[in-house]
């Protein structure tokens, strides 16, 4: 799976998951956390009196801004995002439902000129430009494309030959997390003036959208590695400059270097303190609604509905559980809104286990599992409109969402029998299935410690000893570390994050020789093959979601993995601040530049 | 005496190489730092690669740690997992918890010897009793939940009432003649023990209900129509814009540190108070001060020579060893209070999201050596107050 925008929300989605506390996570583990349906309440209500075009927001940031370079493999965080999105140019924006649009300050048009090649035509806005005045151009596409397509290969060494570690490996020049998308890209085509720029794709890539998002400056690596023109054919020695300062130069603040081509420039960076975003001068849009945008580290959660009710904090979105939600409720004025994420928890069902790779025990398992219960009980204190999730690939808030649970959308424990005792299990003198005199026991792993999870597993456990399964809970520190990809479990509780590049969803399910690096749990099923590989070469958006509506069928029907809930997010804004809409992939920060305070 | 100082520095040096070796033994163990990065999807093996080469994780245990040890103490602390540099943030961690943690201590220091001492003096007294109660209160109270409890009434409801101060009537003259009827009852307590002159209640009594009268009614009209910045902060460690003024800028500071000043400051007088007022107690019924007494020595002297000097030297162990643990940062006050201090860092180094050995070795390795700095310090005093060590 990989994200432009937002590459590192994964990582943390399957980290947060645990609780590893990446990414904004919240600390204790305890308490029932998140739960989530749609958005509840629409938008923020527009703040009483005149908008103070001097205010100054704060943000509550639960973890640092660190790098501005997300896409380098060490330096992507979920809080660079949060800080980026109002800094870093990119053709297409990211709506809260997942959907996209080109933004407009930034490009005139992003059009499909050719399907066969695909060939991606963007024309930039000609005012675009950097908050040093250099112009916004191809220079930059070039950057992201040459970074990120892998075709400048390895390190060499002194003779020529690919630099190794001791144990032969090769070293890349440029450090990037992924490859994805840009490695199709095969040539990229720059107009006379630098405001046209053609993509050419060797292979179709159906969300090249994701692709160029949070442009980093050109201008700067050229200038910061003394290299001319880093879209030229460069010797060894030179691309090795361009790309050791693209690896580290980004990192924390200089305001030499990182300049801004958004609405807001960096203009202080406090270590462990706070992040100062001021209006940009240059800004070649519609300018900025309040002056600063502020980002004040709070790394205790439950410290943030005190520092907002104490008028220190504007907005804060820390992870909710019941008590953090009484607290901000008694906020005189407090704007409080819950959204259905995209990070969503589903228990996968491991085919190397000699029970579960039986289909009829699965879906005994699916069938027996109460997740209207678990939702009622562990999300619904939350967000009283959180609701069980039907879909692997689309949330309910998509406009391609579908329902393909069937038979399976609510608990049937007869059937559950039914389909063990169809399948040869014999109901032993202790209550639970057997088969060849092997008992139908299973662990239900999960990432330790985390309280949710754990009580999520407790339920599942009840809920299926009636139809005679025997579920233990089986927590480990290093699940989702070594256990997970090793598919070392039974059935796993874990979390995926929805994105908008929804061939992300192909190394999940694909068989593991084709491209299924996440697929763990040695899941085949050949049909699922030709779907993905016309899914990844469709380029009309309603057509594709059909195909990827059809992938879900054929996982429902296999009954792999059970898709149980979004993960709850809470937005909360003071009285006095307007305009904050939840945005789960883009962070609330994406609309930032329309947030409105009123003054005193 | 100088000759002592380097011989503890040198001996220093074996602990602290001791020291680094065992906690690289354990960092080592704590955990993949790379957990994080592995779990990125499409992260190719490349460059996990070179990010284990950058961070030295290929190596085995002997050769990676010399390299790490090379680097460090030539002054080279290594950068994080994020590739940031380790020793500016770990600087500014021990600034800013020295800022807290050494007016928070001094506080707790002098108000708790003193009330140890008068303790320890008036031994079963009024005093004693009240000053024994507060201080097992505090002692036992949860630093989180006094805290919150803090920022509610100190913090959110005082900015309040700040923004729209007013003093009412009733509230002035009920604390005025709470205040005079209290000295009252003392005085007339005094002089049922034949500790102040008959009359005293009057007079003590009367100058209370005075000075308190005063007060509220200036306060009453003082307040009337004036509005004041919400000052007192939950969160931060410092103000994010600079005032002009020195007494504003003052001001701001202490509208963030009062909150977590008063958080460790009721926590550490709790313990100085005890220690103070048992040593005293030790010493005052020893021998020595006996016979002091005996010489026919004035009793400020006997106190204040005799006893209150042998008195600190068992404090000076308990202050000291608890300064260099604080170094170490007060974990939880920082945490609720969002201070940046070294409390923070450490928690921040131990899963963020992945344990980063080159911070938690920092930060083990540098509040190692203040707790060595201070067992020094504690030694020499030592040697001050008592006559027969010698360095």
């Amino acid at each position: 799976m990989r994200l432009s925008r937002k590459r590192a929300a994964l990582a943390c989605a399957l980290s947060l998951s645990l609780f590893a506390a990446a990414c904004g996570s919240d600390e204790d583990s305890t308490s029932d956390t998140t739960a989530d349906t749609g958005a509840t309440e629409e938008t923020t209500a527009p703040a009483g009196g005149e908008a103070d075009s001097e205010a100054v927001i704060v943000y509550a940031a639960e973890q640092e801004y660190t790098s501005y370079n997300n896409g380098a493999a060490d330096q992507g965080l979920f809080s660079n995002t949060l800080v980026l999105n109002q800094l870093l140019p990119g053709p297409i924006q990211y709506l809260p439902d997942l959907t996209n649009k080109t933004w407009e300050p930034v490009a005139k048009s992003v059009t499909v000129s050719s399907e066969d090649p695909l060939t991606i035509e963007y024309v930039l806005q000609e005012g675009a430009v950097w908050s040093d005045g250099e112009a916004i151009d191809c220079d930059d596409f070039w950057l992201a494309w040459r970074s990120g397509n892998g075709k400048d290969g390895n390190r060499k060494d002194a003779a020529g030959k690919d630099a190794v570690d001791e144990e032969g490996n090769p070293l890349p020049v440029w450090n990037t997390a992924s490859t994805t998308g840009y490695e199709d890209v095969e040539s990229l085509a720059c107009s006379e003036d630098g405001k046209t720029i053609t993509a050419t794709f060797s292979k179709t890539f159906a969300d090249w959208k994701v692709l160029f998002g949070g442009l980093l400056p050109a201008h700067i690596v050229e200038r910061e590695s003394g290299v001319a023109d880093l879209t030229a054919e460069l010797s060894a020695e030179d691309l090795l400059k361009v790309a050791d300062f693209w690896n580290t130069g980004f990192v924390g603040f200089k305001p030499e270097t990182h300049v801004s081509g958004g609405p807001y420039v960096m203009t202080e960076f406090k270590t462990g303190q706070s992040l100062t975003l001021e209006r940009n001068p240059k800004w070649f849009g519609e300018p900025a609604k309040a002056a600063k945008i502020v980002y004040q580290m709070v790394p205790d959660a439950t410290a943030q509905p005190a520092a907002l009710q104490n008028g220190e904090v504007d907005v804060i979105t820390p992870q909710p559980n019941t008590d953090l939600v009484e607290q901000i409720k008694a906020i005189e004025g407090v704007n409080l809104q819950f959204l259905a994420g995209t990070v969503f928890e589903h228990y996968d069902l491991n085919l190397k286990n000699e029970h579960l790779a039986s289909l009829k025990v699965r879906q005994a398992l699916a069938a027996c599992i109460n997740r209207e219960e678990i939702v009622e009980t562990m999300y619904r204190n939350v967000d009283p409109e959180a609701k069980v999730l039907n879909n692997r690939i689309f949330m309910p808030d998509s406009p391609y969402y579908k329902d393909g649970s069937g038979d399976f959308a609510a608990q049937d424990v007869d059937k559950a029998k039914a389909l063990l005792e169809e399948d040869g299990y014999v109901l032993g003198d202790d209550g639970i299935y057997a088969k060849n005199g092997k008992k139908l026991s299973l662990r239900l792993g999960r990432r330790d410690p985390n309280e949710r999870r754990q009580q999520q597993n407790e339920l599942f456990i009840e809920q299926c000893k009636p139809a005679g399964i025997e579920l233990t809970d089986d927590p480990s520190e290093d699940f989702n570390a070594v256990r997970l990809p090793a598919g070392d479990y039974d059935i796993a509780l874990f979390a995926w994050v929805a994105t908008p590049a929804l061939s992300s969803n192909n190394s999940i399910y694909l068989p593991p020789e084709q491209g299924g690096g996440q697929n763990w749990v040695n899941y085949v099923n050949e049909d699922l093959v030709p779907l993905f590989d016309s899914a990844n070469t469709s380029l009309d958006e309603a057509a594709r979601a059909d195909i990827y509506n059809q992938v879900d069928q054929i996982l429902w029907d296999d009954m792999v993995t059970i898709p149980l809930v979004q993960w709850t997010e809470l937005y909360a804004s003071a009285g006095s601040v307007g305009g904050v809409v939840p945005n789960s992939f883009a962070g609330v920060t994406w609309n930032a530049e329309t947030w409105t305070k009123t003054a005193k | 005496m100088l000759a002592f100082i380097v011989r503890r520095l040198l001996i220093a040096i074996p602990v602290l190489l001791l020291a680094s070796v065992l906690t690289f033994f354990l960092v080592v163990n704590s955990g993949d730092p790379l957990e994080g990065l592995r779990q990125k999807p499409g992260i190719s093996q490349q460059v996990i690669r070179a990010e284990e080469i950058r961070l030295g994780l290929d190596k085995p245990f002997v050769p990676r740690y010399l390299d790490w040890a090379g680097n460090f103490f030539t002054g080279d602390m290594g950068t994080d997992i994020r590739n940031k540099p380790v020793w500016p943030e770990l600087w500014s961690a021990i600034k800013y918890t020295m800022r807290l943690v050494l007016i928070a201590e001094l506080l707790a220091f002098s108000v708790g010897l003193m009330i140890g001492i008068v303790s320890g003096v008036r031994q079963y007294s009024g005093f004693d009793y009240s000053a024994t109660f507060i201080s097992f209160l505090f002692f036992s109270l949860p630093v989180f939940w006094f805290a919150n409890l803090l920022k509610v009434f100190g913090a959110i409801e005082f900015n309040d009432w700040l923004e729209n101060p007013s003093v009412s009537i009733l509230f002035a003259v009920v604390l005025t003649a709470f205040i005079g009827g209290s000295f009252y009852l003392i005085g007339r307590k005094r002089e049922r023990l034949r500790l102040a002159q008959p009359g005293a209640r009057y007079k003590w009594g009367g100058i209370a209900l005075g000075v308190t009268g005063l007060v509220m009614l200036s306060a009453v009209f003082f307040f009337e129509g004036r509005k004041y910045d919400r000052f007192v902060k939950t969160i931060g460690s410092e103000p994010r814009e600079l005032a002009e003024t020195f007494g504003e800028r003052l001001w701001s500071y202490v509208g963030h540190g009062l909150l977590p000043v008063i958080v460790l400051f009721t926590v550490s007088y709790a313990g100085y108070s005890r220690f103070m007022r048992a040593s005293m107690l030790e010493q005052l019924n020893a021998d020595h001060v006996r016979t002091a007494r005996a010489k026919g020595i004035s009793e400020t002297r006997v106190i204040v020579r005799h006893a209150f000097r042998n008195a600190l030297i068992p404090i000076a162990t308990v202050a000291t060893l608890s300064w260099g643990a604080l170094i170490a940062g007060a974990v939880i006050t920082e945490r609720v209070f969002a201070w940046n201090g070294m409390g923070d860092f450490f928690l921040d180094s131990l899963s963020n999201p992945s344990p980063d050995p080159n911070r938690l070795l920092a930060f083990v390795m540098v509040t190692a050596t203040f707790t060595i700095i201070f067992n020094i310090v504690a030694d020499i005093i030592y040697a001050i107050l008592d006559p027969r060590i010698r360095m």
